[in-house]
């Protein structure tokens, strides 16, 4: 009657469907890659029926890219079955409860986009309040179960995307940004790594994913320090390195570009790995 | 100190009864209902002996806030599927006026084969507790010599939980009725065996005998974790608030921590008179609830629950301090809840008043019973109040 009860508090949570990729990480040349996309979801959690059918989400809020990093879930799965890594996603739209940031951040259920209030943000159940903070845990619980269960060591890869223009009226010119929290030597390698493979375009000029005309750079959109880095702060620390990787989303609008970026990350993943194990073995014979 | 100073984890099982939102009666859970409670809460969703019984199974925990908040969206994501499906889960120990003994049970040779042992007893068994377990990192050997000392909580699991006067259609005139079923159906004493050697050769001989097969059918109300490295405290009943598991939950992990370290004083008596003393002050919480008077078996003093638990407080005061207990403890309420009296009190009130209105002796029993469910599915969705979490999204 009593279903495996006392497992680790630091293995796989119960309580979502396992993602569709997430097992056992392949070992690349002595190390592997788990890929994390949290922001993978616009769906309302299963038990938010009500703010699912509301107006205010349904032609508001509900595919935009406050909702979810839109693109981001097929690049990752992309990049996992390319990586034989787990690709681990979050379930819900972030709107409902963010996944890259700390429970007890202010920010984690936002009251508000854009300056405008979010309904179903503003009275919340106890029971609703706690399913969100359990899911919390429980997607947290399986990143760090599936890392703890690697063979080898682990690269972590936090995929997110973002909106070319954001909050300001001013195109980004960055297409694909990655940075990472604290230990940033991975990013660092990974960026000369891409920046090898691509070539800059002109601000003027379309992004090419299929052509690597693409602007790569290192902490934009966001800042290495941006609060929302909880996944890499939080899972880092036990892997072998990580990196957020940040893609622009009109890249990401059909198969063919999913698949030209996450061909072009993924040989560079695999190439920095490499160098960043070569530098470890070295370091630790030395 | 000796012994391993790791703080201990929490892990909670809630049986509750699934009833139909129209005639508030249990019903069982039609298979597409079940199937889509299994897809949504994975594992921490199973069914029980009785068909309408499902259990809600928290992950492992080394907070008693994040054990409390999962038990909460245990409750809430079942209820909300539940729902879908024109049901409720009963957040009560004992449904008002189901028919136990023609509660349909579940398909499965382990049932039929129990309910060859115990009969009557066991189909009486529509009864919905809740299991703490603390989980000690320890093996059969060590849990088993902590076990003399912390059976002794449970008279407080049960005696701040009861919440079942009611069963069979009448006032059982308990303030706990599922503790009286299951001090029916099996010793509430727990094997406990000089060491694994033991425990094993007991449970080998009662299988031969064609007794219960391991702990898990040791239905008593605390045991050795079965499966699990965890001391399983099983006395609690299922109420309509979950404010209680906390600090609860935080008193337990005391206990037992405080015993794995050495800081728990010895019983003052002989282990037969510990045992006995056990099974009355259970026997008493049965009766009483909050409002029974437990002999401790630390110092022979008779105390009512309220200094009772004082009085475990103060004895794990080193051990509270030490986990950074003391917050969930604060939690708790100078008046443990008597929610079996207030219970009570509804139900007589809403009969009077329905009998006032021209209703018969049964239609108004039937209404009062259906207004304190109503009530219990209130409180239920209202809990718990989780003001650890609220203060942090608020700050």
């Amino acid at each position: 009657m009593v279903v495996a009860l006392h497992r680790s508090i630091d293995g796989p949570g119960p309580g979502w469907p396992e993602a569709s990729q997430e097992a056992a990480s392949r070992s690349i040349g002595g190390f592997a890659f788990v890929v994390t996309v949290p922001h993978a979801s616009g769906a309302a959690p299963h038990w938010q029926g009500a703010a699912a059918n509301t107006a205010e989400w349904r032609d508001v809020v509900a595919g935009s890219h406050h909702a979810l990093d839109r693109g981001a879930g097929e690049l990752a799965k992309d990049m996992g079955a390319r990586l034989g890594a787990p690709v681990i996603e979050g379930l819900c739209s972030r709107l409902f409860i963010d996944l890259n940031r700390p429970l007890d951040d202010p920010s984690v259920i936002a009251s508000a986009i854009d300056g405008r209030d979010l309904m179903f943000n503003r009275a919340i159940s106890g029971g609703d309040l706690a399913s969100r903070r359990t899911a919390h845990r429980h997607y947290h619980q399986r990143v760090a179960g599936v890392i703890a269960a690697a063979a080898q060591p682990v690269y972590l890869v936090d995929q997110h995307s973002f909106d070319r223009f954001g909050p300001a009226p001013a195109a980004r010119g960055v297409d694909i940004g990655v940075c990472a929290p604290g230990d940033d030597r991975f990013a660092r390698t990974l960026l000369d790594s891409l920046l090898k493979r691509t070539s800059p375009r002109r601000a003027e000029d379309q992004p090419k994913a299929a052509a690597r005309i693409l602007n790569v750079r290192l902490n934009e959109p966001y800042s290495a320090d941006h609060p929302g880095a909880y996944i890499m702060r939080r899972h880092m620390p036990v892997t072998a390195g990580g990196v957020v990787i940040e893609v622009c989303d009109d890249l990401l609008a059909d198969d063919a570009d999913v698949g030209a970026i996450a061909e072009l990350l993924s040989e560079a993943l695999v190439e920095t790995a490499s160098a960043m194990s070569s530098t470890f073995a070295a370091g630790e014979s030395a | 100190m000796t012994g391993n100073s790791q703080a201990p984890t929490y892990g909670l099982e809630e049986e509750q009864m699934v009833i139909d939102r129209g005639t508030l009666a249990p019903a069982a859970p039609h298979a597409g209902c079940v199937e889509e409670l299994k897809a949504r809460l994975g594992t921490r969703f199973a069914l029980e002996y009785k068909a309408p019984v499902i259990e809600l199974v928290t992950n492992v925990h080394s907070s008693v806030f994040d054990l409390t908040e999962e038990a909460a969206a245990n409750r809430y994501e079942a209820d909300v599927i539940l729902a879908r499906h024109g049901y409720a889960a009963l957040p009560l120990a004992t449904h008002p006026w189901a028919a136990s003994l023609d509660m349909p049970a579940r398909e499965g040779d382990r049932y039929r084969r129990i309910e060859a042992q115990k009969g009557d007893a066991v189909r009486h068994l529509a009864a919905n507790g809740v299991h703490l377990h603390v989980g000690t990192y320890d093996g059969d050997e060590e849990r088993l010599r902590h076990l003399p000392k912390l059976i002794h909580l449970t008279a407080i699991h049960a005696a701040v939980s009861a919440s079942s006067p009611f069963a069979e259609g009448r006032d059982t005139g308990q303030a706990s009725w599922r503790l009286r079923i299951l001090m029916q159906l099996a010793s509430s004493l727990p094997l406990m065996a000089a060491g694994p050697d033991e425990l094993a050769h007991v449970y080998g001989a009662l299988a031969a005998a064609g007794g219960p097969r391991d702990a898990s059918e040791q239905w008593g109300l605390v045991r050795l974790g079965a499966g699990k490295p965890t001391i399983e405290f099983r006395g609690a009943d299922t109420t309509p608030s979950l404010d209680d598991i906390a600090w609860l939950a935080a008193l337990t992990g005391a206990a037992v921590h405080a015993e794995r370290v050495g800081m728990l004083p010895p019983l003052d008596m002989s282990a037969s008179a510990a045992a006995y003393l056990y099974a009355a002050n259970l026997d008493a919480v049965a009766a009483a609830g909050a409002d029974a008077v437990l002999i401790d078996p630390f110092d022979w003093e008779a105390r009512p629950v309220p200094q009772a638990i004082d009085a475990w407080v103060a004895r794990l005061a080193p051990a509270i301090d030490a986990l950074g207990l003391a917050d969930a403890i604060a939690l708790r309420p100078q008046q443990p809840s008597a929610a079996w009296k207030e219970m009570r009190r509804f139900v007589v009130k809403i009969e009077v008043e329905a009998l006032g209105r021209g209703l018969g002796p049964a239609d108004a029993r039937h209404l009062a019973y259906r207004r304190m469910i109503e009530r219990s599915l209130v409180q239920s969705s209202a809990t718990p109040s989780m003001p650890w979490a609220r203060s942090a999204l608020a700050a």
